[in-house]
Formats: structure tokens, sequence, C-alpha cells
């Protein structure tokens, strides 16, 4: 039955112009904005305009009990929406591949009717390239979700900012 | 399994050929890495002890050494990484000028810098430029340990172990390749900068040859001793961090590691305090001026501490420096977040009482009142959370925070504990 919903899901969403849904792998649907190209990996859902390296968007489900790279600190399902973006700052800014770390805004938010977290900050690459990423997570019962949108500070951010936050606005379950 | 939250898109680009491949393997890294793996590669070679005996930066391949450090150094300085306190650093420099010998050529000048960084590092650039970590300086109990490392780095220098090591290897071109080799395998300048600082550590302590090694100690000791520092406490400062390492299970492989080496080194230093220095107890130690102009340092490591979650190292920093300054409400405040943050049994009754405590002494400091809310609001006593909530807001109106304690306020209110 669930393979006949998804065949018929793939179906409406290939008819959509300029809208790609995204495969069952995943417990969330969203939208592929027109013209951004999805990279295939196993990690996340990553999309790109250009090239990665100048701007994406992901979606990443993230089990709640993975240890993080750069602190040890956990999160717990119990954890208020602040404290969670308070461990995500801690580990972005611990990240030794980057340096001039400098959160803008963290402000409490919903995603689709969950309660989350949206973080700006922005950041120095290892070659010295200015970033900025928007960052949105949230936790759903085991599972840290973020969407995040990521692009060089002057040429690309504003440029794109709009199209992410239809890109966050289009994501939905489609299963627990 | 761990994660990255900066994505790199160097994770797909293997199977991907959308994303670029932007990794530099340039040139310029592996100068800037020379250096290092030199000295990493005659770990396990044999360097012989030949003294330099040219003036300092006559020879072409000094000049490139010194090239390539002052490149390293450009890296730390552009990261954000050095900790800016003139003060600090100034009195760092005036014990820098006291070790330094009065035969030191007039070209190699000492400076310290201190990092950031909680790792038990120190690394010395062939220039004389050395950078000692937060987390090494904030375990230091006095000026005569700091003598001890810092001279031992300045031995480095002062004896051109960099040279040295580069003129022993006898095939240059051979070495080049294993260097672009190993780079090749370093994807990220930061992971260059990451490199320098634990692994480049090798370059100031461990990586040298044993030999190199045990001669820095010698000079070392001799520059400790000639500026009346009290040379035993060298010893006490490996003998200590090394029962921290183990008894914090600290991942420190490199300067205060349980590299053999280390081992060799405290062999070295003892049978020089047992012999040549018998008797040289009670010189110099400036305890308390060491520990009045390192608590910056002492709290901002312990600060860093608790970002990267090693809630037992932040504390034991906080309780430092609690014993030398009293009634600081920002490290009582401190204190209390590493307990909220590690909840562990008792931890919400305890960091209350370091909040109170923060608060008893700056009552306009707003940040312990929402902490004190936020155990009450998870409690679920919402309205004894509302009213601590709220006096924040009246202390900081423009708190950065603002929006998330509105919300927290107004669920408190649609609870019906307003």
């Amino acid at each position: 039955m669930k393979k006949i919903l998804w065949i018929f899901l793939i179906l409406i969403a290939s008819c959509t112009h300029g809208i790609e849904n995204e495969e069952p792998a995943y417990t969330f649907s969203v939208n592929i904005p027109e013209g951004w190209r999805k990279l295939d990996t196993d990690k996340f859902l990553i999309i790109t305009k250009d090239i990665a390296y100048k701007q994406y968007a992901l979606i990443q489900e993230r089990p709640i009990d993975r240890p993080f790279k750069h602190t040890l600190k956990k999160l717990k399902r119990s954890m208020l929406p602040q404290e969670v973006a308070g461990i995500i700052v801690d580990e972005i800014s611990s990240d030794i591949n980057i340096s001039n770390f400098r959160l803008i805004e963290n402000t409490p938010t919903k995603i689709n009717g969950q309660e989350g977290f949206k973080i700006l900050f922005t950041y120095r690459d290892q070659h010295g390239s200015d970033f900025k990423t928007l960052y949105y997570g949230f936790i759903k019962g085991e599972i840290f979700y973020n969407l995040r949108y990521t692009a060089k500070k002057i040429e690309y951010f504003e440029k794109d900012l709009k199209t992410f936050e239809k890109f966050v606005n289009s994501f939905t379950f489609i299963r627990m | 399994m761990t994660d990255y939250l900066i994505i790199n898109p160097q994770i797909v680009k293997e199977r991907y050929y959308l994303v670029p491949r932007f990794i530099i393997r340039s040139a310029f890294w592996s100068l800037l890495l020379l250096p290092g793996l030199l000295f990493l590669t005659f770990g396990c070679a044999a360097p012989k002890l030949v003294p330099v005996k040219e003036e300092l930066l006559v020879s072409e391949d000094e000049k490139m050494i010194w090239r390539e450090s002052l490149k390293g150094q450009d890296t730390f300085n552009a990261s954000g990484v050095i900790l800016k306190n003139t003060m600090l650093t100034d009195y760092l420099g005036r014990i820098v000028r006291n070790l330094q010998p009065a035969d030191l050529p007039a070209k190699l000048s000492f400076k310290v810098f201190v990092l950031k960084d909680t790792h038990l590092n120190a690394i010395a650039f062939p220039n004389g430029t050395i950078y000692v970590h937060t987390g090494l300086l904030a375990r230091m109990d006095n000026e005569a340990q700091f003598a001890a490392l810092i001279a031992h780095e300045m031995a480095h220098c002062s004896q051109r172990h960099a040279l040295r090591a580069f003129r022993n290897i006898k095939d240059k071109n051979a070495f080049m390749a294993s260097v672009q080799h190993t780079l090749a395998g370093l994807p990220m300048v930061q992971e260059v900068a990451q490199f320098l600082g634990s692994a480049g550590s090798m370059v100031a302590v461990a990586g040298y040859t044993r030999a190199l090694e045990a001669e820095a100690d010698i000079v070392g000791l001799d520059y400790v001793v000639m500026a009346d520092y009290d040379p035993y406490e060298g010893l006490r400062l490996f003998e200590h961090l090394q029962k921290e390492i183990e008894y914090e299970q600290i991942k420190e492989p490199y300067v205060f590691g349980t590299h053999p080496t280390v081992s060799a080194r405290m062999n070295t230093i003892k049978a020089l305090l047992e012999t040549k220095y018998k008797g040289k107890h009670g010189g110099i130690k400036n305890t308390e001026i060491f520990l009045s102009k390192l608590n910056p340092v002492i709290l901002e490591n312990a600060r860093l501490d608790l970002r990267i979650g090693r809630f037992a190292m932040a504390q034991k920093g906080v309780e430092k420096y609690l014993r030398a300054v009293k009634g600081d409400a920002r490290a009582y405040y401190l204190m209390g977040e590493i307990l909220r943050q590690r909840g562990q049994e008792n931890d919400a009754q305890m960091a209350v009482f370091y909040y109170n405590k923060a608060i008893s002494i700056d009552p306009s400091y707003s940040e312990p009142h929402k902490a004190i809310g936020l155990i009450h609001f998870k409690e679920g006593q919402k309205a004894l959370a509302k009213r601590f909530f709220e006096s924040c807001l009246l202390l900081a109106p423009d708190a950065p925070d603002k929006a998330y304690i509105q919300g927290y306020i107004q669920q408190c209110v649609n609870d019906g504990e307003g």
C-alpha cells in the first residue's frame, strides 16, 4: 500500500512544473526549487543552484544520540529549542575548520508546526572565504532535523534566501 | 559515528562531480607545513647533532624556513584564535626576556602569543615566535612552570633545531615528495592549522628526535636556572599534567601526552636535577603574580572547555579561578552553566545555588535570572519561572534571546501560572 502511495506521490510531483518531490528514504517531503540540483548523498538531502561550495541548502535527519564532532555535549529529547540551538552553536563555533564565527541571530521558530529554532551566523572557511548560514532546527522523537542554507556572504546569500525560505515552508512530514 | 555541522562539500565530492574539487593542494600549504613535517619525519630518523656555526639567517635554507614560519604565523593571526590581552602578553614577554641568554643573536627575538584552544600544546616557530594554548597555561601553577616550558621552546629556536633537522635530510626531493603525499591526506587548510596545533606541537616538543629534545631540555634548564627560577617546577608541571591526562583520559597525544619521549624527557630532567642542579631548590616561583595575570586565561579556557562539553575540566578551571578571584559574578554564573548543562543528579539544584551567588554579587546581571527561570520552567514550576524570566527582561530589555524568554513567559501564562 505504501509503495502505491509513493508511486502516486512521485507521479504527482513529476507532473508539477519545476517541482521535484523527495524520495521516500526520508521521513519528510520537500519541494526542490526550480533550477536547483540535488547532490546525491546518503548523509543528507543537499541541493544547489550553482556549485555547492558557493551555495547549498540541505536537510538532515540526525539521530539525537549521534555524537557531535567538536563538542561532547549531547542532544536530549527533553531539551528546549534554545538549549538545542546552544549546542549547535557550540558545535559549529568549536569547529577548527572555520574561523571568525559570529552569531547574528538566535530566535525561536516553528517548522511545519514543530517548535524549533532559527540561527543566523557567519564564518570564514579554510580558504578565507566568508559564508553566511541560516539554520533551522528542531527535535522530533529521536531525530534532530535541521534545514540550512549556506552561501558565500557577499555574492550569494541574499540572492537565494527567499527561495530557501520557500523550500523550508514546503517541508512536511510524510511518515513518523 | 560523528557528524559534521559545517558541511564540507568535499564529503560528497568523490562520488558527485557537481561538487567542485576545491581542496587546495598548493605548494603554499606544503611549505607552511614543512617545518612540522620535517620533524615528524625525523622522529624515525637519526639526525646528527651538528651544531650550526654560521651566522643566523645567512644560508638560503634557513631563510626559507623562517619565511615559512612567518606564513604559518599569518595563518594563526588571521584565524581569530589569538587571545588579545596586552597585559598578559606583556607579562609573558617579560618572563621570556628574563630567560633569554645574553649571547643570543640579535636577529632572534622571542615573542609569545596565547591561542584560545583547550589543548595542552605549545608551538615554537624557528624564528622565535611561540604560541602557548590556553589549555596548557590554565593548568600551570606558577611562573617557574611557565618558564620551564617556554625555556625548552626557546632552546629549540636558539639551538636552531629546525635548520639542523632540515640539513640532515639526505634526499630533499624525496622528502618533498613525501611532504606532498602527506599533505594530500590533509584536505583542509584549517586542518593544517589543527595539524600545527596538535601534531604541529611536535615541532615544539615531541616531534624532534630524542637527541634534540634532550638538548632542548638541557639548554632550557640552563636558561631556567640562570634566570633564578626553581628548576624543579618544570618536572612538577610534567608530573601534574600527566596525572591529569590519565585521570581525565584526555586524548592529548602530543606535547604532554603519553608519547614515550615524555617519560624519557622527564628522566633527562630528573637526572639533571640530581646531578648538575642538585640542591638548586628554592628559586623563583612567583605563584601569586602568575595566577593573578593568568586568571583571565583560566576563565576563558573554562568557557572553551564548557563549549566543547568537557564539563569536569571546565568545573576545575572555574574552581581554580574562584580560589584566586573572590566575588566574580561571571565566574559563579559560569559554574552554574556548567552544572545546568551537564544535567546530572543534583546539578540543577547546585546550579541555582551558583546563579544566586552571582545575583547576590551583581544584582543587575540578567543571565543568572534567565538560567534560574529555565531550571524552574523545565521542572514545571511555571509561576516561579515566570518571575525570573520577567526579572531577566527587566534587567536586559534587549537581551539577544529576548524572543525565547518572551515565549517562555507566554507559555507560563498559557499554563495558567501567570
